[in-house]
């Protein structure tokens, strides 16, 4: 085939494109490939338009929306099976395979991809962008309002001493500052004691190093806790569980609430907000 | 003569490679036949089908087809140039080079359908060029062997590097799904841009066939033959390395196939290196398809990584080799 | 056909080998090339091959070697190497088949004209027999006759032989030497690397005896194998005896 003509074939595609986005018309066969746009599809879009999940989004180890991904086609992110649910809208990852989206440019399908989240602004804008690329910005409007309510009930101040926190995760490394959870920690009254501006969401940090750091707020996000890992087991090691024991105040953080930067988040903040309302009770932490 | 028996052999490999590249078109997830679908779809849809054809089982089949036949021609013509039957497409060090090159255009963000290939492109030829900074006008074997070790390891441990300081973890998925080898989903852009470098490397490696016949002796009496020596080395590490970097950088790394697939070309073929390359290159190609309709048919969950379901072929089946090849020595 | 060699220099490894070296020789010849260890012997044949680089002149029935291009340089000069072997379990008719491919034109099955050379160098070099087995699974004498009848298969009109008969015993010696005679008396020249004096002296038709990279001497076997040629080229002793059949060459003792 004429390259020529490729290119030609793909500019017409991304023309027409831009033509059915500015027509306004609402998508009505949508396919997610990726669970962070699941999670928002799901929550957002009329009943019946969401045609396709990516499997992941049925699984409530990884999923806050597992029960409305269950009565979904699941799809495994190729091309070949997102096209045979001839979708009008196809939601993705940043990092989802170029090559699938390349071909789902070229049948002239539109694409919406969403970056992660690392604020609570970046979940408003990916709320909104979704909702928009819906048509069902009041609903993504509702939702949000929700999420700011939660988030507003969770919110304590830091104070002149706040308690030193880290959240340690089953995937390995402790949340950094400028990731979601880093925001989180600081919403609810805590200071983050990583601080290290590390390129990575997660900074790895040896046992020894977290209990130098001396927290006394050990969160731990929870990943499948019941299947073995090397992660999980560095959260067995007998150190920091005779640390925590001693010197610290912990909770659970179940990852499927925090995995995708998404409004599930603010359980997390409730989760954390109702921890640190422990430090300001009168009977400290001892061993027991 | 056995020139009629080696004619009926390779044309019984093209039928199977034929076979198999139209049951990579027709076979989908599970097993699905495209015909069912086509059946089953109306009027309107029927473009869909086509697309379906034409812009994800085609190409998909037609790398399988270029790749897999790479890995075997090269994997015969390297074995045969550095008369070592354990040598491999990914010696030299162009296939680690380009993986890298790849996994940078991940690591930066900058991960397109069609940047990526290029990355991996442009890693072949730099490992190239200092493989050939490395050991220089007219290396010996051994140099050849020893530089290339070195460039692949160096390439590898700077792909973990970029793995181990990636941004985000769907970053890190990404590039190890990618390096695991895959061709889910590649599409005709990316077959015309690996076409030209496979087919420039396939004739390099392919004309230097009785070179390589001659090579049974030794350099000197290949020389003696007729054969320059520097030359034939330069035809076969570039084709190689064109070709192979070409092929890796559009479907990752696939294991194996050029390492086994002369082994298995040899007990019909006998050991010339110039008489195997056809064979081996139709038999990678009928390998590799094979095992991209294998990793086709599980109806659920992600489909497994080709690169490692050849690996997962491969390395019992080479064992096997070594105990039967001891066997025999006994 | 003459194979001159004018004022020949080459180095080993930075050492100077081969110095000034001139020789002219003509017509269907066995000569035998002979002189002490590290005289030069193999560092000229592979100049002769044009296999390592020289300064000089060296010219084959009135061409320059190195000015050939190297497919006809391999049809007109065959070279079979000291402790030469294949990296591949070939059958024997398909090693010595590796002669032809000087021969072969581009993209073309080998010719009529290819099997029948491939026939007489097994038939010359008695290794018809085997023709199907592997060459690995043979004998060291059974596998240097068949990297032999290789080397005949090219049919070329100069044929250099670097130690043909090191390691057999003195039954492969002579059927070596025999068929080495048996090709240059049908109308070549076969210039072989020598130690064994007696069989040099019995089979080939001349000598050429180099010492410390220059010609020593040159002629009939009884003309170069002189006591005193022996005693200041190999410094030894000698008994010589004999004549043609029974020509004999047995080192005695060593001189200083």
């Amino acid at each position: 085939m004429n390259p020529a003509l490729k290119i030609g074939s793909l500019v017409l595609a991304l023309c027409l494109c831009a033509v059915s986005a500015q027509a306004g018309a609402r998508p009505v066969r949508v396919v997610s490939m990726n669970l962070c746009t699941d999670i928002l599809a799901l929550e957002l879009a009329a009943p019946g338009t969401v045609k396709s999940v990516f499997r992941v989004a049925a699984d409530p180890h990884d999923s806050p929306v597992a029960d409305l991904a269950r009565a979904i086609p699941l799809n495994d992110a190729s091309a070949e099976e997102i096209l045979s649910y001839k979708p009008d809208l196809v939601l993705a990852h940043r990092y989802s395979s170029p090559f699938t989206l390349d071909i789902l440019r070229r049948a002239h399908v539109p694409v919406l991809q969403i970056a992660d989240a690392a604020t609570f602004d970046d979940i408003r804008a990916n709320v909104r962008r979704i909702a928009a690329a819906l048509g069902r910005e009041k609903e993504g409007e509702a939702w949000l309002a929700a999420f700011n309510g939660t988030l507003a009930k969770a919110y304590r101040p830091g104070g002149t001493h706040p308690p030193r926190a880290v959240i340690y995760q089953d995937l390995g490394g402790a949340a950094a500052a400028h990731t979601i959870l880093g925001a989180l920690l600081e919403h609810t009254g805590f200071e983050n004691v990583v601080k290290a501006e590390a390129s990575g969401e997660f900074v790895n940090l040896t046992i020894e190093q977290l209990i130098d750091l001396r927290p006394q707020f050990v969160a731990i996000g929870v990943y499948r806790e019941n299947e073995p890992s090397l992660a999980h087991a560095l959260l067995d090691h007998p150190a920091l569980h005779t640390y925590i024991a001693r010197y610290a105040r912990t909770a659970d953080l179940p990852a499927r609430l925090w995995t995708c930067g998404t409004p599930f988040v603010a359980e997390v903040a409730e989760r954390l907000a109702a921890a640190r309302d422990a430090f300001d009770a009168p009977a400290p932490p001892r061993t027991n | 003569m056995r020139a009629p028996r080696d004619l009926l052999i390779n044309l019984g490999l093209a039928a199977l490679v034929a076979l198999l590249f139209l049951a990579s078109v027709y076979v989908g997830r599970g097993g699905e036949l495209l015909t069912g679908k086509l059946a089953a779809l109306d009027a309107t849809d029927r473009q869909l089908a086509r697309l379906i054809l034409e812009e994800v089982r085609l190409p998909r089949a037609l790398l399988g087809l270029l790749v897999g036949g790479t890995l075997g021609l090269t994997g015969a013509a390297l074995q045969g140039l550095l008369r070592n039957p354990l040598a491999e497409p990914g010696l030299i060090g162009a296939s680690s080079g380009a993986a890298l090159g790849a996994v940078l255009v991940f690591y930066f963000g900058l991960a397109t359908a069609t940047l990526v290939p290029l990355g991996g492109v442009a890693g072949a030829f730099a490992a190239l060029g200092i493989l050939y900074l490395l050991a220089g006008r007219n290396p010996s074997i051994a140099t050849i062997i020893l530089a290339g070790v070195a460039i692949s390891a160096f390439a590898s441990a700077l792909t973990s590097l970029a793995l181990s300081l990636a941004a985000s973890p769907y970053a890190v998925y990404e590039i190890i799904f990618w390096l695991l080898g895959a061709f889910t989903d590649r599409s005709m852009q990316q077959v015309w841009l690996v076409l030209p470098f496979i087919l420039v490397g396939g004739v390099l490696v392919a004309t230097s066939a009785r070179g390589l016949d001659a090579l049974t002796l030794g350099e000197d009496t290949a020389a003696s033959l007729g054969f320059n020596q520097t030359s034939l080395k330069l035809r076969v590490i570039l084709g190689t390395g064109l070709a192979v970097g070409a092929s890796v950088s559009v479907t990752g790394v696939i294991g194996f196939v050029g390492l086994v697939v002369p082994h298995l070309m040899r007990p019909f073929f006998g050991h010339e290196p110039g008489r195997l390359l056809l064979p081996s290159a139709l038999a990678g190609a009928a390998l590799v398809l094979a095992a991209d309709l294998l990793v086709r048919l599980p109806v659920d969950g992600p489909e497994p990584k080709l690169g490692v379901v050849t690996s997962l072929i491969g390395a019992p089946f080479f064992l096997w080799l070594i105990l039967r090849t001891r066997r025999e020595a006994d | 056909m003459r194979l001159l060699l004018e004022g020949l220099h080459a180095s080993l490894g930075g050492a100077r080998v081969l110095r000034g070296l001139s020789l002219d020789m003509a017509g269907p010849s066995f000569v035998g090339l002979i002189g002490p260890n590290g005289a030069g012997k193999t560092t000229l044949v592979r100049a002769v091959a044009n296999l390592i680089p020289f300064e000089g002149r060296i010219e084959f029935g009135g061409v320059s070697v190195a000015a050939l291009p190297p497919a006809e340089r391999g049809r007109r000069i065959a070279y079979l190497a000291q402790n030469a072997d294949s990296h591949w379990p070939l059958s024997v008719e398909r090693l010595v088949a590796l002669g032809r491919l000087p021969h072969l034109q581009p993209f073309r099955a080998p010719a009529a004209a290819d099997a029948a050379a491939i026939a007489r160098a097994m038939k010359s070099a008695d290794v018809a027999r085997f023709a199907a087995r592997d060459v690995l699974a043979l004998s060291s004498g059974e596998r240097a006759r068949v990297l032999l009848a290789r080397a005949l298969a090219v049919e070329a009109p100069l044929l250099l032989v670097d130690e043909p008969v090191a390691s057999l015993d003195p039954y492969h010696q002579i059927g070596v030497m025999e068929v080495l005679r048996a090709y240059a008396r049908e109308g070549r020249m076969v210039v072989a690397v020598l130690h064994d004096l007696s069989l040099a002296a019995r089979y080939c038709d001349r000598l050429v005896l180099i010492d410390n990279g220059r010609l020593h001497a040159e002629g009939t076997p009884a003309e170069v194998l002189t006591r005193e040629n022996l005693r200041a080229v190999y410094r030894v002793g000698a008994d010589i005896g004999g004549e043609g059949a029974t020509f004999h060459v047995t080192p005695t003792s060593r001189t200083e």
